[in-house]
């Protein structure tokens, strides 16, 4: 059974039959796309649970030819990554539609948006031919772009067409990169061009072709991710999105470029990765401390969240160029605790704004006492997302740091001052909206009710349970990273530092972090 | 015996959770009573095997519960050591007794079960910390417990000033957290491992000295802000407004030691680290004496108990610095008692006096308040160092650790020595102004001897800061013995000779007595000194070290983060603008070509025909 | 050889008759639409037909050479070609014929009783296109050209009460003509010098230079130059473009899509068919040219595109654009051909599509029609809005979308053949066009005063359905497309 096909179609599909509901019975909408959105979350679950844990290969794997002349194919799979890049965005999906019953207007639209919007995200995930996979990434843009145009607020015009434009950048470089590399993949393979993954990593690249390639493919995932200095789209499209939109946008679409460095630059252009690594860490530093420092200074709780994200989106980069097993298994069990962290954020100040339609951090204060289970499950999603021990925001930064500090020393410790200025801006956001005297705009409002606690009974449970048991996660994650190391080992001079095997790098010498080890040289 | 082990951390837990999601069901005061039990509990579980390693007859174990993080290597384990055993038994024990007390301090309070669910999480917190079998581990319970602290001391969160305070501390101990996670990064690079007993036992052919001293010096940063030391101890003060019982749980006898057990815990690191050593010990024995100096001249009686809790800490710090690990252990634990008893004591009296904290509003309550008074007379002389209560014998033996080093060393014995006598005078005066002379109370205090299950708990610490100190003598070092298995064969402190001791010990005996002396001449009296002016006010306000951190560090930290709020608008965004703005200021500027005149297009026509046709026949070779 | 005879100018021919029968029909039924109406529709889907038709043969091995006094003079100088590249064309012109004729049903409300002249017009006009792929003559490439130029002129001018349709009519046709004797001049350049009008046979340019040793190329480079410069005036390719924006905005909505598509099918044959077929090995003469205006289109049209403010000179400029995408593929020499049929057989589609629904918007003989009048369409009329909104995203290279494939396989082969730097220019200039675009989406979610519905009557809303079903089924299933137009390669 054509299962991950099959997990693609499910929600297009959905989108369709929600298009075709009566127009006369509007109240149907969202209990219809919630059921069509549950189904792949089923799918998902069941996927994790029959994926052959320690097989690094590509499972449930499908192909089909679209075009000889040109190589392209709809081949998908999941490994280790995406397994939980699949499952994080069938969990977020039917969170944030059920999180969407504030939206009336043109409901039937919206809900479609949300399911193609589903069904283009699994395709990212799932394709393993890069034009497809080009096709998926680049489609995303839409949905989003009229959830963020037609049900966003005030700056809503600016902030969807910044959205669109800054990642569309991106998308350009990267469709030219792809081109060339299926040209270059073609010539091997005996056709015009070929972009099937595994044609494409069986062409050998020349140094300087690496560079320019990965410096194609790099822009579009940076500008995704957001990296500094090209997150500035990030924070107007957060903040103007509808409260589902915020969840999706900062929960799943972001991965998309982590996910895209990840399985395409690392293993495609080791070279160059192994070259650029401490230029791009050092760049994802920069944005841990710089979205940090930014997050301190808003007054806007939405934007605050959001230049959060670009901080722990920083760790993940750090992480993902570290070249060691720690540091990569901590950047993509990052990605996920990422998405129920900040989807939770996200999804608690939607809440909020439904009722008194501010995100002014100053129109709040007190609202602990006037909400007192709000404020526990925000404290609650706050700390985990500042990193909290037990939680699981911790497991990730923290193996991304220790695992970073054997190859990227200076950047690793840096990183590290990202837990001091979470605690500020979380904490001081959270002193001024819920702590103090109660203002009077906001007495008497509703605590959750049950559908809204429904909706965030999940995240926390599997905030706590990774970051308690975080074990079945990393054990699936660990082999597919394990070989894309090996692929950067092979191609590279670089060798993954063992820790514990050699003498630890003493505090003077710094310079180990040039990428190699510097074994040979210390002796 | 110790399979049950895990029920100890778990039992909190439980009561944690129950009480958070069901307290309001449960309601005043079972609530309180499930936090004290689930607690209590956990004390006899805990008792049980401890039984064993106290009486020696059991060896250190590890008990393996889970696998935490594989990639790491990190195993969820107790460690069940004599240093965690005592420390299992410390936090369970003081803490039930304070559980019990609260039970009665908190009575009325709306928010009553959420307090107990807070407390209830904080003893788990702390007994992960103390029983981890790895840093890994050890950082969680570190981490939770700033959590939890931060939690109790905005429990009154509608006062703006509990809410900034619970924030300081969480912020202030981040920082120090940071020195812990860089430490542990340095350990994982060294060792591939965060468990005590690898690292513990293969640290001498591992790690440099140059390496010894980064881990170690990074993990005193850990501890001084846990522990709160210079720079790091600004919180504590702010903390006292907490509810009282969490002051004397978490802000006396067990969080703030948790800097003084993990270092000691690390002996084996400090003790490859000389250097390392005196750094601690300078800090140590500056921060006693700069916050005994501050406790001089405050006036409310909580603020004095935080001051005096930093400067003993910094004496635990001083023993770590010296090598004299069981010494500070062995101080932490007797501080543990007389400090709880100290702060529930406070609490008692500011119960009695509905609310007010200064102590120059109370004064004769000697004999409305006999418990508290008598109870919290043994804590007064405990701390101040007097023969033969548990404070002398503990101060006694840090100082003389300090002493045998010689040297240099001599200078921060000396200081030390200044400590006792200001920390027996500041302990003095509070309480002579709480419960001697005459009545200053304000109109309508009628003050009245707490209940029963907040004078028991008093009872049961009063002799426990009486007697604990003769488990460890210069007759006979039982504690230090038992330590012994903990410290992985790091040896003892150079022992001095019988007569020296002696001599410390009077020379000790002798400088509490004489800051007892001082302060009880001048406050002894009806007519009190003024100190409000000069010295004394700058003293009071804590030498305005907030102040200069303020303008210091939060205040350029504050303008470097509107500076990157500004440059994403204006720098990035401008960059991003312009282009836009570029690309249609090309168009526009295109706009008059297209002048709608037929004449015009077709001389555009043709020239760019020419054009073409030039280039085509130069392209082709035509020329 | 005589039926395959008819056959290959069985397009031509069904059209000619259909003009004729719609003439007579009209009169006999005095000019009521209801009934001549549907036999317009019908000649157009009848020769769409006999395009399958004649696809269906050539794939069988029955395309050739056609038309002339003799077998002897078919084989020296043939007249008529079928091959795929002429087949592939005719499918897509009859096709596009049947969904501009929809579209402009509005407009031949509008007209009245002249409605019959301007269905007839369209038919001829659609036959004069298909000339210019049909055949390997230079002359009666000409021929074809100036056949549907001059029916367009006249339906630019159709309505000539509104204010700017005469103007759009007049510029039309002095700057077409302009072009389109340059176009002749450089065909006489050629014939004189290789003696040769025709790109297949004996006698043909082709041949020439097999066996000749080009030494002076001059005159001939003049006159490819020059031919060039006509195709480029025709298809709207920058800096030859200045026409496009008046016209379509003087023309009648309902017309204008069918000027936009068929010309540049048409075009882009013609080009096909005279440069990547007859003069492939002087490709390295023409190439750097063709793609010089190629990069100039796709800047020029997109940067103009993004500062209008009338859907209509977007919607040219845009065009340009599109032209420029296009141009790129001939670049590639023969393997572009299949991606530049992709590209413009797609396209053709989205812009008549799109001009419809300008003409549902704004009425079908508007010629003012400025952006701010799609304020509220989502609204007002959603269903216009949301396949209006499918056509700009088709238009814009989303993939999912036909035009992501089109411009996909366009950039590919244009790498192939070395022009990396057109590819980034490309996807560059996708980026920005995606920002007028979405202007558009943006705009018809703006909401607005005016929240009266907006009417689409019945054909009109189904040439936009067509238009966007094609749009979107070859960008989700591309495939069966890719195969067929990877046959329609010239003789």
């Amino acid at each position: 059974m054509p299962l991950l096909s099959i997990l693609i179609a499910i929600p297009f599909l959905g989108a369709l039959i929600v298009a075709l509901l009566p127009k006369k019975r509007p109240e149907l909408v969202l209990p219809v796309g919630l059921g069509v959105s549950i189904a792949p979350l089923a799918v998902a679950v069941w996927l994790t649970a029959e994926f052959a844990v320690g097989d690094p290969s590509f499972q449930f794997g499908e192909l089909f030819v679209i075009s000889d002349v040109f190589g392209v194919s709809w081949r998908l799979g999941v490994d280790g990554i995406s397994l939980f890049m699949v499952g994080l965005t069938a969990l977020l999906f039917p969170i944030a539609i059920a999180a969407s019953r504030s939206v009336t207007d043109r409901a039937k639209t919206y809900m479609a948006l949300m399911l193609i919007l589903e069904g283009a995200v699994f395709g990212v995930f799932l394709a393993l031919d890069l034009l497809v996979f080009f096709a998926f990434f680049e489609i995303v843009l839409i949905p989003m772009y009229l959830l963020i145009r037609i049900w966003g607020s005030g700056n809503r015009v600016y902030a969807s067409i910044k959205f669109v434009l800054f990642t569309a950048v991106g998308s350009a470089f990267l469709l030219a990169g792809i081109i060339a590399l299926g040209i270059l993949a073609g010539d091997t393979a005996g056709s015009l061009s070929a972009f099937d993954l595994p044609n494409v990593l069986a062409v050998e690249l020349s140094e300087t072709t690496q560079l320019w390639l990965f410096l194609a493919f790099g822009i579009a995932f940076a500008i995704k991710i957001p990296l500094f200095p090209f997150h500035t789209w990030l924070p107007d499209a957060h903040t103007e999105a509808p409260t589902a939109g915020s969840v999706i946008l900062a929960g799943v679409l972001l991965k998309l470029g982590t996910y895209g460095l990840l399985r395409f630059n690392l293993t495609l252009f080791p070279d160059a990765a192994v070259d650029l690594a401490p230029y791009i860490a050092a760049l994802g530093v920069v944005g841990i401390v710089y979205g940090a420092a930014a997050a301190i200074v808003q007054p806007d709780i939405k934007r605050l969240v959001a230049y959060s994200s670009v901080s722990h989106m920083g760790f993940i980069v750090l992480g993902t160029f570290a070249f060691t097993t720690q540091a990569l298994q901590g950047s993509v069990f990052t990605m996920i605790s990422h998405g129920l962290t900040t989807g939770a954020l996200f999804l608690l100040i939607g809440m909020i704004y439904d009722r008194t339609h501010t995100r002014a951090i100053a129109d709040y204060g007190g609202l602990a006492k006037v909400m007192p289970v709000y404020a526990g499950i925000f404290l609650f999603s706050a700390f985990a997302s500042a990193g909290l021990p037990g939680l699981s925001g911790f497991i990730g930064e923290f193996t991304v740091l220790i695992g970073s500090y054997m190859t990227l020393p200076v950047l690793a410790i840096v990183a590290g001052s990202g837990v001091i200025l979470a605690a500020i801006y979380l904490l001081w956001a959270y002193e001024r909206m819920f702590m103090g005297p109660v203002n009077s705009k906001i007495e008497g409002l509703k605590d959750l009710g049950f559908r809204e606690l429904a909706i965030m009974i999940p995240l926390i449970v599997l905030i706590l349970g990774l970051g308690v048991y975080p074990k079945p996660v990393m054990e699936r994650i660990e082999p597919s990273v394990n070989v894309i190391l090996d692929r950067i080992e092979s191609a590279t001079e670089f060798d993954v530092p063992e820790y514990g095997r050699e003498p630890a790098p003493t505090i003077e010498i710094d310079h180990s972090d040039d990428g190699h080890s510097d074994e040979e040289g210390d002796h | 015996m110790t399979d049950f082990l895990w029920l100890v951390v778990l039992l909190p837990l439980v009561g944690a959770a129950v009480n958070l999601i069901f307290g309001k069901r449960i309601g005043e005061p079972f609530a309180g009573w499930l936090g004290f039990v689930v607690v209590a509990s956990s004390f006899v579980i805990a008792a049980i095997p401890a039984y064993d390693v106290i009486a020696g007859t059991a060896e250190p174990v590890t008990v393996h519960l889970f696998s935490w993080i594989p990639v790491l290597g990190v195993e969820a384990e107790i460690l069940w050591d004599p240093l965690s055993v005592l420390l299992t038994l410390i936090v369970t024990g003081v803490g039930s007794l304070i559980h019990l007390y609260s039970i009665g301090y908190m009575h009325g309070d709306e928010r009553f079960p959420r307090f107990f669910a807070y407390l209830n999480l904080f003893i788990a917190s702390m007994l992960i910390l103390v029983l981890a079998a790895n840093y890994a581990v050890m950082f969680v319970g570190w981490e939770l417990v700033g959590l939890s602290s931060y939690l109790l001391i905005s429990f009154w969160f509608t006062k703006p000033e509990a809410a900034a305070a619970g924030k300081k501390a969480f912020v202030v101990n981040r920082i120090g957290d940071w020195g812990f996670l860089i430490a542990m990064m340095l350990i994982f690079a060294a060792f591939g491992t965060f468990d005590f007993h690898t690292i513990f036992a293969t640290a001498e052919g591992v790690l440099s000295v140059g390496m010894a001293t980064a881990i170690t010096l990074l993990l005193f940063v850990a501890a001084a802000g846990k522990s709160a030391q210079i720079p790091l101890y600004v919180w504590l003060p702010d903390a006292m407004e907490g509810p009282t019982p969490v002051s004397a749980l978490i802000h006396a006898a067990t969080m703030v030691t948790a800097g003084v057990f993990m270092m000691a815990r690390s002996a084996v690191l400090f003790e490859m680290a000389p250097v390392s050593g005196a750094v601690v010990a300078t800090v140590g024995v500056l921060t006693a004496l700069l916050a005994a100096v501050i406790a001089v001249a405050q006036t409310d009686i909580k603020r004095v108990l935080a001051y005096s809790t930093i400067s003993q800490l910094g004496y635990m710090v001083l023993a770590v610095g010296v090598g004299a690990y069981s010494a500070g252990v062995f101080h932490l634990t007797t501080h543990a008692f007389f400090k709880a008893l100290l702060f529930l004591g406070a609490g008692s009296v500011i119960h009695a006096m509905a609310n007010e904290q200064s102590m120059l509003k109370m004064g004769g309550l000697r004999k409305v308040l006999p418990v508290t008074f008598a109870t919290m007379g043994v804590a007064w002389l405990a701390i101040s160092g007097i023969f033969p209560f548990s404070g002398f014998w503990s101060k006694d033996e840090i100082l003389a650790a300090t002493f045998a080093k010689g040297g240099a060393w001599l200078l921060l014995y000396g200081l030390g020595l200044l400590v006792a006598i200001l920390t027996a005078f500041y302990m003095t005066r509070l309480f002579v102004l709480t419960f001697l002379g005459g009545r200053r109370w304000d109109e309508g205090v009628h003050p009245h001897e707490s209940p029963a299950s907040m004078t028991i708990p008093l009872v049961i610490l009063a002799v426990f800061s009486f007697g604990f100190g003769f488990v460890n003598t210069p007759m006979r070092l039982g504690f230090e013995h038992f330590l012994e298995p903990a410290f992985h064969g790091v040896p003892h402190p150079d022992a001095l000779d019988d007569s020296v001791i002696w001599t410390l010990a009077i020379v000790a005996l002798v400088s509490a007595v004489v800051g007892i002396a001082l302060a009880w001449r001048r406050y002894n009296r009806d007519e009190l000194p003024a100190e409000n002016t000069g010295w004394w006010s700058s003293a009071m306000a804590g030498f305005h070290v907030d102040e200069w951190y303020g303008r210091l560090f939060v205040l350029p930290g504050k303008r470097g983060a509107e500076l990157a709020g500004q440059m994403d608008a204006k720098g990035i965004d401008g960059v991003a603008h312009g282009i836009a703005r570029g690309v249609r200021e090309a168009g526009t500027a295109l706009q008059p070509v297209q002048s709608g005149k037929v004449r015009g297009y077709a001389g555009l026509l043709a020239a760019a025909g020419v054009v073409l046709i030039v280039a085509i026949v130069v392209i082709g070779g035509g020329f | 050889m005589a039926n395959g005879s008819l056959l290959a100018v069985g397009f031509e021919v069904v059209l000619l008759v259909g003009a004729l029968v719609v003439l007579l029909v009209a009169v006999v039924a005095e000019r009521r639409r209801q009934v001549w109406g549907p036999v317009v529709g019908i000649t157009f889907l009848l020769a769409a037909a006999v395009g399958l038709w004649q696809w269906m043969t050539v794939q069988d091995g029955g395309g050739g050479l056609f038309f002339s006094m003799s077998d002897l003079a078919i084989l020296r100088s043939p007249m008529v070609v079928m091959d795929g590249f002429s087949a592939f064309a005719a499918m897509v012109l009859g096709l596009v014929g049947f969904v501009a004729f929809l579209g402009s049903w509005d407009l031949q409300a509008r007209l009245g009783k002249r409605a019959v002249e301007f269905s007839a017009l369209m038919l001829l006009g659609v036959a004069g296109l298909h000339m210019m792929a049909g055949t390997p003559n230079l002359v009666v490439i000409f021929i074809g050209l100036e056949t549907a130029s001059i029916a367009f002129y006249v339906l630019a001018g159709f309505t000539r009460t509104v204010k700017g349709s005469d103007e759009a009519a007049f510029k039309y046709f002095l700057l077409g003509s302009l072009a389109s004797a340059l176009f002749l001049y450089g065909v006489a350049l050629t014939f004189a010098s290789t003696g040769s009008l025709t790109i297949y046979g004996a006698d043909s340019i082709r041949n020439f230079f097999n066996l000749e040793l080009v030494t002076e190329p001059g005159i001939l480079l003049v006159g490819m130059g020059l031919m060039l410069v006509g195709l480029m005036f025709k298809i709207s390719a920058a800096p030859f473009h200045q026409w496009a924006p008046d016209v379509y905005q003087g023309a009648p909505s309902g017309a204008v899509g069918l000027m936009a598509a068929g010309v540049k099918v048409a075009g882009f044959a013609a080009i096909g068919r005279i440069f990547v077929a007859g003069f492939i090995s002087q490709i390295d003469a023409w190439a750097p040219i063709v793609a010089t205006i190629a990069a100039i289109s796709m800047v020029v049209g997109t940067v103009m595109a993004l500062v209008q403010t009338d859907i209509k000179r977007l919607l040219a400029y845009s065009g340009v654009a599109h032209a420029g995408y296009l141009l790129t593929t001939i670049v590639a020499g023969a393997d572009g051909l299949p991606p530049m049929w992709f590209y413009v057989g797609t396209y053709a589609f989205m812009i008549v599509g799109a001009f419809t629904v300008v003409s549902v918007v704004n009425g079908p003989g508007s010629a003012d029609s400025s952006l701010d009048s799609f304020k509220g369409l989502a609204r007002r009329n959603p269903e216009m809005a949301w396949l209006m909104a499918i056509l700009m995203l088709g238009m814009s290279g989303m993939p999912f979308f036909a035009g992501f494939v089109g411009k996909a396989f366009a950039f590919v082969t244009v790498a192939d053949a070395g022009y990396l730097w057109l590819v980034v220019l490309g996807t560059l200039t996708t980026v920005i066009g995606l920002a007028f675009y979405l202007k558009v989406v943006s705009t018809m979610f703006t909401d607005a005063e005016r929240v009266e519905p907006v009417e689409a009557s019945m054909p009109a809303r189904f040439a936009v359905v067509i238009a966007s079903v094609v749009t979107l089924v070859f960008g989700v299933v591309p495939w069966p497309l890719l195969d067929v137009v990877a046959n329609a390669f010239p003789f």
